[in-house]
């Protein structure tokens, strides 16, 4: 059989699908399709509910640090605050970015490196924020009991800072170890399989998708 | 007062609207039943069970309509629909791929009609090619079976037309060797 023989099995089993059931535009005509499933809008809802809080964030951070520019200690940790709010607010730009660009009528394989690109982008931010979340706590303990209390802790009791900044380590030495196996994909059979049990595979498979891409739009 | 009138002013002007957005659709509505073929089949070649089958029909339809008001009428109409729903598809088709990486094989209820006549046709090979290519293949595939052109082909993937007649000779001399191992 050659593949232009396989153009009448094709018809055959349209036709076949087609006497069984008609496209259904049921939804369509009822005007709901507000509630058909699209798969980018909680990704897109999430993203601008992050922005909004991290302006809101940095609206509140920014003028602690201004207000003890003389505390350089203080100034560290309205800043360290600040830069996390300007993260939060940069990460969800990005990705309303790449979410907003993509145009399903354009060429395949542009939208489905989009996608891609996006799902890639997605899942390499998130150790960035993680690492960042093991030590965000400190900086926003010290602020609150600033700002709450007027408990200047760093200024009283220094070594508590210095607890409180160990036990952060202890969070972040498995997601070093976590991105390590990221950067340096070691490919012996056992740094693979704990490769893939601590790294989310998606970013592989995301990664391999983009590749397949490129070799298929190359070939020719 | 003033509300009143502002009310029947606005709802005077809402009317040619809302009758160009009435036209608009069931315009959009037309066009989609008269090529209805293309969702289906599309739909048939990336889904895996007929429940799928039908929401990726219907996730079609909703891009479709979410894509209408870009459409630029100087071109055809199913290229545009080829684009969207080959984008829609193989996207949802990538994530199940993700969530369960076994080998997707074609609808069960599709394999059911596999009655007699149909496998004169040679309904089973055809399914059994499809099945195991990957996603971005199908939608070459699929639209060489539609009877594109090359250059439609071309088109609509967003390659080269020697890279389309590279990849159908490719595919044709795989069949080839899996028709005559």
């Amino acid at each position: 059989m050659e593949l232009d023989d396989m153009k009448t099995a094709w018809l055959a089993l349209d036709r076949r699908l087609e006497k069984q059931e008609a496209l259904n535009l049921r939804t369509f005509r009822e005007g709901r399709l507000d509630r058909l499933r699209a798969s980018l809008r909680p990704m897109l809802i999430g993203r601008i509910v992050q922005i909004v809080m991290g302006a809101l964030l940095a609206l509140t951070f920014a003028p602690f640090w201004v207000e003890h520019l003389a505390s350089p200690h203080l100034v560290v940790i309205g800043a360290s605050l600040h830069l996390y709010s300007l993260m939060l607010i940069i990460g969800g730009a990005r990705d309303v970015y790449l979410i907003r660009r993509i145009d399903y009528a354009a060429p395949v394989l542009a939208i489905q490196q989009q996608l891609t690109e996006l799902r890639a982008w997605v899942l390499k931010s998130a150790p960035v924020f993680g690492i960042a979340g093991c030590f965000i706590w400190v900086p926003f303990v010290l602020w609150a009991f600033m700002v709450l209390f007027g408990a200047d802790i760093y200024a009283h009791a220094p070594e508590v800072v210095y607890w409180l900044l160990a036990s952060s380590v202890v969070c972040l030495v498995p997601m070093l170890l976590v991105l390590r196996w990221v950067r340096h994909p070691a490919r012996s059979k056992w740094a693979a399989l704990l490769e893939r049990s601590v790294v989310p595979a998606s970013v592989y498979k995301a990664q391999r998708f983009l590749d397949e891409i490129a070799a298929f739009a190359r070939e020719g | 007062m003033d509300t009143t009138i502002t009310g029947e002013i606005d709802a005077t002007e809402r009317r040619p609207a809302m009758r160009r957005e009435a036209r608009n659709e069931a315009d959009f509505v037309a066009r989609i039943e008269q090529h209805a073929g293309i969702v289906r089949k599309v739909a048939m070649t990336y889904s895996r069970t007929p429940a799928d089958r039908r929401d990726l029909e219907q996730e079609i339809v909703a891009q479709l309509w979410k894509a209408w008001p870009g459409y630029d009428g100087s071109r055809p109409f199913a290229t545009w629909m080829y684009r969207v729903a080959l984008n829609v598809a193989i996207s949802i088709a990538r994530s199940q791929r993700w969530q369960s990486p076994e080998a997707a094989p074609l609808d069960d209820e599709i394999a059911a009609l596999d009655d007699t006549a149909e496998r004169e046709h040679g309904v089973s090979e055809l399914m059994g090619f499809i099945g195991a290519l990957d996603e971005l293949n199908r939608a070459l595939i699929l639209l060489y079976l539609e009877g594109q052109s090359y250059a439609e082909i071309a088109d609509v993937l967003g390659i080269s037309e020697t890279n389309v007649a590279t990849k159908i000779n490719r595919a044709k001399q795989t069949l080839r060797a899996r028709m005559n191992p």
